[in-house]
């Protein structure tokens, strides 16, 4: 059984494209056979985090237009052989494509791969349209800022008007020390407010931004951000898996309270 | 502990601001009504039950919640003619 998932936002810069190469990755780590496809046509992004993007001949125009078949735009990753990309055009931009067409390709797609992750362009146009229209599932990503969370509302509705009925959420960029603070939303407050299952949180990491650099998710340091994405897809798959705990740095006093309490 | 004698009695901090913004922003959104059709419809619902009753209007409450969406009103409601403590009735 193949199952289309969208990673999705409403805002930009918030984590889809590091989310969606990082889930694809995990889930292929898990020995799933996976395609990430980047549906945000004339802004590719996907290749880059993914560090594929020496290998593009063909593109999702292509495929669409009949320039090529499926198999020949698809590039397989570098590490794992069941993990797979189909890369955006750059040279077209999101009229290029219709929501129909988008199905049809997912549809074909179901037939090789188990997982198949759809990264979204941010917005809430022709692109979004396109993505969500072959999806089963979606996934909306945000960061605990006023915002972002604005934005994820706005597409959880837009969401559930398309009959996606599986719709989860993950919090990017948490950083406990602030939330303790009380300078930043907890998660609690995020969930309550968004009133959606949480599907995982990961917490700001400077890891995140080396493996973006080097073209490389999940480079096995298990930072705290890649523990939280192999997380997810354990849940994706069905799983259960706690959630993330965050040690932050107690002062001398704290320590000695809790440990005269305890 | 120190920390909320130093800083939680005084000021709130800023995580509880944006949550509270946001609870009022998404709301009115997804009720597709803006903080001024809420103080509008406020003024119409006082003038609807004070055709009828005299109302209190400077104890009125209106609020909204969120999860079932819910708008609850607390019209107090003043008898003059005999000084017997309020009714208040919920609308």
């Amino acid at each position: 059984m193949s199952e289309v998932i969208v990673v999705t936002s409403g805002k930009g810069g918030v984590g889809k494209t590091t989310t969606a190469a990082n889930i694809g990755t995990g889930l292929a780590m898990l020995g799933h056979k996976v395609a990430v496809v980047d549906t945000d046509i004339g802004l590719r992004n996907l290749d880059v985090v993914m560090g594929l993007e020496n290998r593009i001949v063909y593109n999702l125009v292509d495929v669409i237009y009949g320039n090529c078949r499926l198999k020949q735009a698809l590039i397989r990753d570098k590490r794992y052989s069941n993990l797979y990309l189909l890369p955006s055009a750059q040279t077209k931009d999101k009229t290029a494509v219709t929501p129909e067409q988008m199905i049809k390709l997912t549809e074909e797609m179901s037939n090789y791969f188990d997982y198949i992750i759809l990264d979204c362009p941010a917005g809430i146009e022709q692109g979004f349209k396109n993505a969500i229209a072959g999806a089963d599932r979606a996934i909306v990503v945000t960061t605990p800022e006023v915002s972002a969370i604005r934005d994820a509302d706005r597409i959880i509705g837009l969401l559930e008007a398309n009959d996606i009925s599986q719709i989860e959420l993950i919090i990017n960029r948490i950083r406990p020390d602030m939330i303790q603070k009380g300078d930043m939303m907890s998660v609690d407050d995020v969930i309550e407010i968004l009133a959606i299952n949480l599907l995982g949180i990961i917490p700001d990491d400077q890891q995140i931004v080396i493996a973006t650099n080097q073209g490389v998710p999940l480079s096995g340091k298990n930072s705290p951000a890649e523990q939280g994405y192999i997380n997810i897809c354990r849940r994706i798959t069905g799983e259960e898996v706690p959630f993330l705990t965050f040690d932050i740095k107690k002062g001398i006093f704290r320590k000695m309270t809790e440990l005269f309490r305890n | 502990m120190l920390f909320m004698a130093k800083n939680g009695l005084t000021k709130r901090r800023s995580g509880s601001v944006a949550r509270n913004r946001l609870k009022t922003v998404l709301l009115s959104e997804r009720l597709d009504c803006s903080t001024d059709t809420m103080l509008m419809m406020k003024n119409d619902l006082i003038r609807a039950v004070d055709k009828y009753f005299s109302v209190d209007s400077s104890r009125i409450q209106i609020q909204f919640q969120q999860d079932p969406p819910m708008m609850l009103a607390r019209i107090p409601i003043l008898q003059e003619k005999d000084n017997r403590k309020d009714h208040v009735k919920t609308v």
